[in-house]
């Protein structure tokens, strides 16, 4: 009896280290992506950090009863509970959402890395920048770094809205597959 | 497909923006409770953006035009000219008979500890254009780097994620 015990106790602990294992690994795969989405969605730092430990804390909860290949759909669905449940808590009043639309998602950004990894990413940035066609960048910095509404690029370039956002989709597109290497 | 993805990468790139109508973010929104594609656009176009952000040219280069033409509109740039003329009135009436005959090296620091004085100096010393959103930038900021923002979280994976119950690889999502 006590020798069953004894040969069951190794089998138990691995199948917890195993779980553990997994529930790391899918920690670390997920965090990013989670953060950025809740980021998109409260536009706020701290509310999407305080959200996305909540999603991990229910994924804890529910860990026993998950399913691992749906897991990470799992995730993003309570994230996107989460972050309705903190713009509830946050805004009351329409004017309130519409100075959430108003605002980039990229204001809320985190602190910078450092100096040196920093003049990393801008080289890297730039560069992918440079390797834009012309009027594809002039619709990307404008709106990126002059922070310029589409409309007012349109505007200003005497184009079409729909050519500006066809130039960004290209942009998105080319700086998608360059940056993402 | 691949345009589809396209498509949807520069709605979710417009939604992150807050370039979406309330029409359109009313539309769009409900399908990140479920539609894969979409939630993982979204933390795309996060993504996408803060990295863009990051290379970001100085605001000088990105807005040359800024600066001209708030200075003399405002009345904080009118409070600000006030409040230099002051500075330099006292330093030049009101110091030691002694003081007057030092060279002008020696009195490279503002005498007070005032942050408005320190600006005074500063753009004095600088000789740069002086606006009302430089005072009130300068007012805004922290006594010291320390205080001004959190560090960034650290990639690792927090002690209390293994505090969990029992692991089932068999079990059922909500």
């Amino acid at each position: 009896m006590l020798g069953d015990i004894r040969l069951q106790q190794p089998d138990a602990s691995a199948e917890l280290a195993e779980s553990n294992a997994a529930l790391a690994e899918l920690f670390r795969e997920q965090r990013l992506p989670l953060q950025q989405f809740l980021l998109g969605m409260l536009r706020n730092r701290a509310e999407a950090d305080d959200a996305l430990q909540q999603v991990f804390l229910k994924l804890v909860e529910n860990w026993a009863t998950l399913r691992l290949d749906t897991a990470k759909s799992w995730l993003f669905t309570v994230a996107y509970h989460e972050a309705m449940a903190a713009r509830r808590r946050r805004f009351r009043q329409e004017s309130a959402l519409a100075e959430l639309w108003s605002r980039p998602v990229w204001q809320s950004q985190a602190s910078p890395p450092d100096a040196a990894e920093r003049r990393e990413e801008i080289e890297i940035v730039r560069s992918s920048l440079d390797a834009l066609p012309a009027a594809q960048r002039e619709v990307v910095e404008r709106r990126m770094f002059r922070n310029q509404t589409f409309q007012t690029i349109a505007n200003e370039l005497g184009c079409p809205l729909g050519t500006v956002l066809t130039r960004m989709r290209l942009a998105l597109k080319t700086l998608g597959e360059l940056l993402e290497e | 497909m691949s345009e589809e993805r396209d498509e949807l990468d520069l709605l979710a790139f417009r939604y992150v923006a807050g370039e979406l109508t309330p029409a359109e973010a009313a539309a769009f929104e409900p399908r990140l409770a479920d539609d894969q594609a979409a939630q993982v656009a979204v933390s795309r176009a996060v993504g996408l953006s803060q990295r863009l952000a990051s290379a970001a040219p100085p605001a000088d280069q990105a807005a040359p035009a800024r600066k001209s033409a708030l200075v003399w509109a405002q009345p904080l740039g009118w409070m600000a000219i006030g409040a230099a003329s002051a500075v330099l009135a006292v330093n030049l009436f009101w110091r030691p008979a002694a003081d007057r005959n030092a060279s002008p090296a020696t009195n490279v620091q503002p005498a007070g500890g005032s942050p408005v004085d320190a600006l005074v100096w500063a753009r004095l010393q600088s000789e740069q254009e002086w606006t009302a959103a430089d005072l009130e930038d300068w007012l805004d900021q922290p006594e010291s780097p320390d205080d001004s923002e959190e560090p960034p979280p650290a990639p690792e994976v927090p002690s209390w994620v293994f505090a969990t119950k029992r692991p089932s690889k068999g079990g059922v999502n909500p």
